[in-house]
C-alpha cells in the first residue's frame, strides 16, 4: 500500500496545478490560433467551480479583437473525459461545454470583449493519451461572414398568419403540420388534436377554416404529438408517442376515415418520435403502398429509425442509425425523391450533422457540415425535387444558417446566415422546405437581442421573438429573409430549452420545434405555436400561450416555378366597420394581396349604395391599406369594394362589405349593459345555435333591485333548450378570488340559475336570483346579490372565460364553443353598483317636425293640429298633458295623453277653425305644459311649426 | 460531463428533449411508499450489478431488464409517487450519490437526465401513467462499456 501511495504520488501531478502547457496564449487579426496541451490529472468527477478552482487545469487567453466581425471558437480534444468552461475578464462564466468520454468540447464565443479569458479543463475521469497528454485544445478566430456571403435577395415575400379558431389547437407545441397535393388541404398536428385547415384563395389573404378530425385512439394521450402528411398520396399519419410505441393512425381523406396503426416497431424508442416518408431507393419499389414510411426514434441512448412498407400500417424492426457519432436528439426525419432518408442531428461529434440510408433504412452513415457547431435545437432538411439537400440550423453561436448539399450530405456548400438582415443573435425551431430545384425555405424563430440566456427560464429576459422565413431561388447563393409576424411577437422572454429541472418558470410553453411544408400551388406554409395572443399582441406582456397558429405565403415566387403568376393582383380580403366619430365615416382595411409578381401601385376604392351604381370614391397608395370614408350621410348603407392596381393593370375586386352603424355607447345602467366578450356566430363547433355564444355582458339596471348585478350571456337561439348543459361565466372578482354564475340544463331538460366560487362550473352552485331567465332569442340573464360574486362597487370583475358545457355523463364533457377562442381569460368590468345609477325618468319631447295639420273632411275651415309627443327618457310616463297654441293663444283644451312608455310616443290633436285666418301663423305643441311630470331633460317640451292659411286651408 | 447544465446563449447548451405536454412540471407530491395496483408491476428482475449503488426511492420495484440493439443495458419499472416529486428526489439524490448530470428535460409527463459517474454513464427517464395515479414509470439505460 505504501509503495502505490508514492507511486501515484510521484506519476500523477497535483491536483490544481497550471498543467496547461504552454499556460498562455494571445489571439489576434495576426495570430488567429494558439494550442496547448494538457497532462493527466487527478480524476474529480465534477466540473470547474470558479475561475480560480484549484481542481481546474487552466489556461489564460488573451483576446485582442480583430477589425471584423468574429468568433472564437474554443476546442479541447480529451482523452477520457475532460469538460470545458471559459471565464471572462470579469470573472463571469462565457461558456462551457460537458460531453462524454472521449467526444470533442466546444465553447464558441461571438464577438467577444478584448481581455485576458481563463480556459479551465475540468479533470472529469481524465486518461493518457499516446503522446503522454490527457488533452489537446485549440482557441482560434473565426471571421464572420468575411466577404464569404453576397448580399441577400430582395423578392418582395409576405405571409399571412391563421390562429386556430374557438378554442382549437389550444395546446400545439411543438406542431407538425403537412399540405396534401390531392386535396389541397393543409393538418396541423396540435397536441392531441389532428386539425384540417381548408383555404379559400378565391381572395387575397386567403380565409382559412379549421375543424377538429382527430382519431379517438390517436387523441387520448401522449409523451411527444407528431404529424406527417405524404403530400403526393395525402396520406397523413396522427401519432402519439406512448411508451415504446405510438397510438397512431392514418387517413387519406383529411381525417374523414381513418386506419389504427400499430404506432411503430416492437423495438421502438421510448421518446423523440418523428416520421417521414417518400419513394423507396432503388432497386425496392412499393407493393402494399407506393412510399416507405420511416419511424424513428430514441431508446434511452440509441436512435433508432424503422420502416413501414404498409403506409404507416405495421413497422419493420428498428435499427440504429448512430453509435456514438451523434449526441441524443435528433430533428425530423425526411425522405428524398430518389430514396435517400436524413434524419439531421444537432450535436454529431461538435459539429451539426445528418444520418443518412442511402439503402431504404438498412444502413445508415453520418456526415457532418464542416465549421457548423453544436446548436441547441434540432436542424431541419428540406429536400428539392432534384434531390439538393437544403440544411437549415441554429449554429452554435446561435445564428441560423443553411448549408446546402447535392451529394448526399457527403459536402456542403453555400453556408449562410440568413438571419443577417435582422440581425438575428439567437433563434430557435428551424424548419426547412424545399420544391424545385434551386428553390427552398428556412422558417426559424429568432431575435436580434444579444444578452445571455435565450435559451434560459427568464420571463423577463428581454428578447422579442418573430417568425422569419428565408427563401432562395438559386440553390442557397442568395437567400430573402422577412419577417412573417411583423405586428405580432411569437413570444417575449425566453424560450427554455429544458433541463432535468424543468422551466418552473412557465417559459417552455413552445416546446422543441415547429414545422413547415409546401402545399400544392408551391406557397410556404409554417406551422408554429403562438406564445404571444390577444392582450400580448396588443402590447401586453407574453401570454406563455401555444395556440396553433399557420404562416402562410401570400407574395412572392413559389417553391414550384410553375405557379408564379406574373399579371394583376389577386382580389383583396376586405373589411369593414362604421365609426361613430364625430364625423361618423366607414372605416375600411384589408391586408396586401398577392402583387403577381409586380409591385401595387395603388388601390381603387369603390362605393355604391341601394339607388346608386358603384363608382370610385378614393385611390390610395400601394402601400396603404385602408381607407376612412367620412362623405357618409346619417343612416344611409353604403356598400364598398377593393381592388389593387400594379403595372399590368387593376386586380379582381374584393369581396363586398356594408359597414352597420355600431350601437350606441354601453351604458351599465340599462340592459345589455356593458359586453365583455364578443364570440362570433355560426363557430360552435356542434353546430347547434343553443352552444353557439354571440356575446356577453354585465348589467347593473335599478330595475333588478338594489345591491344586485346582472350577468348576460347572448346565444344564437334558444328556441330548444337542449339538456345536461351549462352556460357559465367564470370571472376573477373584485375580491381576487374565481367565480361563475351560469345557467344549467339537467339531464331532464329542467332549467336552473346559480352561482358559485372557483372554476368547476359543473358541481353544486347556488341558486341565482329568481328574476333570472332566459328567452328564446338566445338571451340569457342571470341575476345575482353583488357580494356573492366578488362585486364591489368601484371595483373590478375581470378574468372572464366562457366554456359553454355539454355533459358527456361520463365525467368528462365537450366545449363546443368558448369565449375568448385561445381560452386565454380577459376582459374587464368595472361595478357601478346599481345605487348609483339614474332614477329612471320619462323625458317628453316635441320638435316641429311633430306637428301636423290637415283638413277636417266636410267641416268647412276646420283644420285639425296633430303632434306626437315622444318620450326618450327611461321611464313611462303617464297622464302627458299636451296643449296646443296658435300665435300664443291655446286651441281647444288641454289633451291628455294617457301613458307613453320609455322609448315610445303617443299623439294628441286640436281642431281649429281657421276661418278668417289667412296668413302666416306660429302652431306650438308643448308636453306637460304645467311640468307636473319629473323628467331627465325639461328643456325639449315644446316644438313650433310654422304655417301659412290661404282660403281656410293650411298650404 | 459537466454538471446542472448552465443556459448560456454562448456555451453548449443542454437542450431539451421534446414531448407533449409541455410548460413546468410542478414538484408537489409524494415520493417513495407503495405502488398502486393499477401499475401492474411483475416480479423484480435480475439488474446489472452497476446499478447497485444508484439512489432508487423506497418501493420502486425494477421489473424488466434488456439490451437495446446497440448492446447498452436498459431497465425498467415502477417508482411510487407523482412525477414531479420523483423527478425532484433523482435530480437531488444522483449527485449526492457522486452521479454528475448531463442533458436532462422536465415537461408535464415526463422528465429525463443523462447521468454519469463512478465509471457509469447512462440516461434516466421517467413519466407518470394516464389513468394511474401516484406511480411513474422509471426507465434506465447504461451505455454500453459501463456495466
Amino acid at each position: 500500500l505504501l509503495l502505490l501511495v508514492v507511486v501515484t504520488a510521484f506519476v500523477l501531478p497535483l491536483a490544481g496545478s497550471q498543467a496547461a502547457n504552454p499556460g498562455n496564449g494571445t489571439v489576434s487579426a495576426s495570430n488567429t490560433s494558439v494550442t496547448w496541451t494538457g497532462a493527466f490529472s487527478i480524476a474529480t468527477a465534477s466540473g470547474c467551480k470558479s475561475a480560480s478552482d484549484a481542481s481546474c487545469d487552466n489556461f489564460k487567453l488573451t483576446i485582442q479583437p480583430p477589425p471584423y466581425a468574429f468568433q472564437v471558437q474554443i476546442t479541447l480534444q480529451p482523452v477520457g473525459d475532460w469538460d470545458l468552461s471559459v471565464w471572462g475578464p470579469n470573472g463571469g462564466l462565457a461558456g462551457s461545454s460537458g460531453n462524454g468520454p472521449n467526444q470533442l468540447e466546444v465553447v464558441t464565443l461571438t464577438n467577444p470583449a478584448a481581455g485576458t479569458y481563463t480556459v479551465a479543463a475540468a479533470p472529469f475521469a481524465p486518461a493518457i493519451g499516446p503522446d503522454g497528454n490527457s488533452y489537446n485544445a485549440a482557441a482560434t478566430i473565426i471571421p464572420i461572414n468575411a466577404g464569404t456571403q453576397p448580399p441577400p435577395g430582395t423578392e418582395s415575400i409576405s405571409y399571412s398568419n391563421y390562429a386556430a379558431p374557438n378554442g382549437l389547437g389550444a395546446d400545439a407545441g411543438e406542431p407538425s403540420i403537412g399540405a396534401s397535393w390531392k386535396s389541397g388541404n393543409v393538418m396541423f398536428q396540435a397536441g392531441l388534436q389532428a386539425l384540417r385547415v381548408g383555404f379559400d384563395d378565391s381572395l387575397s389573404p386567403a380565409n382559412s377554416t379549421w375543424a377538429d378530425k382527430s382519431f379517438l385512439t390517436a387523441s387520448v394521450a401522449s409523451l411527444d404529438p407528431i404529424g406527417f402528411m405524404d403530400q403526393t398520396t395525402g396520406r397523413w399519419f396522427s401519432s402519439q408517442l406512448s411508451g415504446t410505441t405510438s397510438l397512431a393512425a392514418t387517413t387519406d381523406d383529411d381525417g374523414g376515415n381513418w386506419l389504427p396503426s400499430e404506432g411503430g416497431p416492437l423495438n421502438g424508442g421510448v421518446d423523440h418520435q418523428t416520421i417521414g416518408g417518400g419513394p423507396y431507393h432503388a432497386p425496392l419499389t412499393g407493393t402494399v403502398y407506393p412510399h416507405a414510411f420511416y419511424y424513428c426514434s430514441q431508446d434511452l441512448v440509441a436512435a433508432l429509425c424503422a420502416r413501414s412498407d404498409t403506409g404507416g400500417t405495421t413497422f419493420t424492426p428498428a435499427v440504429p442509425i448512430y453509435t456514438d457519432q451523434c449526441g441524443g436528439l435528433h430533428g425530423h426525419v425526411k425522405v428524398a425523391p430518389d430514396g435517400t432518408v436524413y434524419v439531421p442531428n444537432r450535436a454529431c461529434g461538435g459539429k451539426e450533422g445528418v444520418a443518412v440510408s442511402e439503402d431504404n433504412g438498412v444502413t445508415w452513415t453520418v456526415r457532418t457540415v464542416p465549421g457548423s457547431t453544436n446548436g441547441a435545437w434540432d436542424p431541419s432538411v428540406g429536400i428539392a425535387s432534384d434531390g439538393t439537400v437544403y440544411f437549415g440550423y441554429d449554429d452554435g453561436d446561435g445564428h441560423p444558417k443553411v448549408a446546402v448539399s447535392h451529394d448526399h450530405g457527403r459536402s456542403w456548400t453555400n453556408v449562410r446566415d440568413v438571419g443577417v438582415p435582422y440581425k438575428i443573435a439567437a433563434s430557435a425551431f428551424p424548419a426547412t422546405v424545399a420544391g424545385d430545384p434551386n428553390r427552398a425555405a428556412f422558417a426559424f424563430l429568432g431575435t436580434p437581442e444579444t444578452s445571455v440566456g435565450a435559451m434560459g427560464d427568464d420571463p423577463k429576459w428581454p428578447g422579442v421573438w418573430h417568425l422569419y422565413v428565408a427563401t432562395t431561388y438559386d440553390g442557397g447563393n442568395t437567400w430573402t429573409t422577412v419577417d412573417a409576424t411583423p405586428a405580432d411577437a411569437v413570444q417575449k422572454g425566453t424560450i427554455c430549452g429544458g433541463g432535468f429541472g424543468g422551466c418552473n418558470n412557465g417559459t417552455r410553453n413552445l416546446l422543441d420545434f415547429m414545422d413547415a411544408t409546401v402545399d400544392k400551388e408551391g406557397r410556404v406554409l409554417v406551422g408554429y405555436a403562438d406564445g404571444c395572443v390577444d392582450a400580448c399582441s396588443a402590447g401586453g406582456p407574453n401570454s406563455f400561450t401555444a395556440l396553433a397558429t399557420i404562416a402562410r405565403q401570400v407574395n412572392g415566387k413559389r417553391l414550384l416555378a410553375k405557379f408564379d403568376v406574373t399579371g394583376p393582383p389577386a382580389a383583396p380580403n376586405l373589411s369593414g366597420k362604421s365609426l361613430v366619430g364625430p364625423p361618423a365615416s366607414n372605416f375600411l382595411e384589408w391586408a396586401a394581396p398577392d402583387d403577381h409578381g409586380s409591385a401595387i401601385t395603388s388601390y381603387k376604392v369603390y362605393r355604391k349604395t341601394a339607388s346608386t351604381g358603384y363608382a370610385v370614391v378614393a385611390t390610395v397608395p400601394g402601400g396603404t391599406t385602408n381607407y376612412n370614408d367620412s362623405q357618409v350621410a346619417a343612416g344611409q348603407t353604403y356598400t364598398y369594394k377593393v381592388s389593387a392596381v400594379n403595372g399590368s393593370g387593376e386586380g379582381a375586386a374584393s369581396n363586398e362589405v356594408s359597414p352597420v352603424p355600431p350601437p350606441p355607447p354601453a351604458d351599465p345602467c340599462q340592459e345589455p349593459g356593458v359586453r365583455i366578450l364578443s364570440d362570433a356566430t355560426g363557430d360552435a363547433l356542434d353546430n347547434n345555435p343553443a352552444h353557439d355564444l354571440q356575446w356577453v355582458s354585465v348589467a347593473e339596471p335599478r330595475s333588478i333591485g338594489a345591491g344586485k348585478i346582472e350577468f348576460l350571456l347572448k346565444m344564437a337561439s334558444l328556441s330548444s333548450v337542449p339538456a345536461d348543459t351549462t352556460w357559465p361565466i367564470i370571472f376573477k372578482g373584485a375580491d381576487g378570488a374565481d367565480h361563475f354564475v351560469r345557467m344549467r340544463t339537467d339531464v331532464t331538460g329542467a332549467v336552473s340559475f346559480g352561482y358559485g366560487a372557483g372554476t368547476s362550473v359543473s358541481g353544486s352552485a347556488t341558486a341565482a336570483d329568481p328574476s333570472s331567465s332566459y328567452k328564446a332569442d338566445g338571451t340569457i340573464r342571470i341575476v345575482v346579490a353583488r357580494d356573492a360574486v366578488g362585486a364591489t362597487p368601484g371595483g373590478n370583475l375581470s378574468d372572464f372565460l366562457v366554456r359553454i358545457r355539454v355533459e358527456s355523463g361520463t365525467g368528462s364533457a365537450l366545449t363546443p364553443d368558448n369565449a375568448p377562442d385561445s381560452l386565454a381569460r380577459t376582459g374587464s368590468y368595472t361595478v357601478k353598483g346599481n345605487e348609483s345609477c339614474p332614477v329612471p325618468q320619462p323625458d317628453l319631447a316635441v320638435t316641429g317636425a311633430d306637428i301636423g295639420v290637415s283638413g277636417l273632411k266636410g267641416q268647412g275651415n276646420d283644420q285639425v293640429i296633430v303632434a306626437v309627443v315622444h318620450n326618450l327618457g327611461t321611464a313611462a310616463a303617464a297622464n302627458v298633458q299636451l296643449r296646443i297654441t296658435v300665435d300664443g293663444v291655446q286651441i281647444g283644451g288641454l289633451v291628455t295623453i294617457g301613458s307613453i312608455r320609455a322609448g315610445g310616443s303617443g299623439r294628441g290633436s286640436v281642431v281649429w277653425d281657421t276661418h278668417g285666418q289667412n296668413g302666416s301663423h306660429a302652431i306650438v305643441a308643448t308636453a306637460d305644459p304645467n311640468n307636473a311630470i319629473a323628467e331627465s331633460n325639461e328643456g325639449n317640451n315644446a316644438g313650433t311649426r310654422n304655417v301659412t292659411v290661404q282660403g281656410g286651408k293650411v298650404g | 460531463v459537466r454538471a446542472a447544465p448552465v443556459p448560456l446563449f454562448l456555451a453548449v447548451l443542454a437542450l431539451a428533449g421534446c414531448g407533449g405536454g409541455g410548460k413546468a412540471l410542478a414538484s408537489k407530491g409524494t415520493v417513495g411508499g407503495t405502488l398502486p395496483a393499477c401499475a401492474q408491476a411483475g416480479a423484480p428482475a435480475e439488474t446489472p450489478t452497476a446499478l447497485a449503488d444508484l439512489p432508487l426511492p423506497q418501493g420502486s420495484v425494477l421489473d424488466k431488464s434488456r439490451k437495446d440493439p446497440l448492446g447498452n443495458s436498459v431497465v425498467e419499472g415502477f417508482v411510487p409517487g407523482d412525477l414531479g416529486a420523483v423527478r425532484d428526489y433523482f435530480h437531488e439524490q444522483l449527485p449526492v450519490r457522486g452521479y454528475d448530470l448531463g442533458e436532462g428535460d422536465a415537461e408535464d409527463h415526463e422528465a429525463e437526465t443523462e447521468f454519469e459517474g463512478k465509471g457509469l454513464a447512462g440516461k434516466l427517464k421517467l413519466h407518470d401513467i394516464a389513468g394511474c395515479d401516484g406511480v411513474v414509470t422509471l426507465a434506465i439505460a447504461i451505455k454500453k462499456g459501463n456495466q
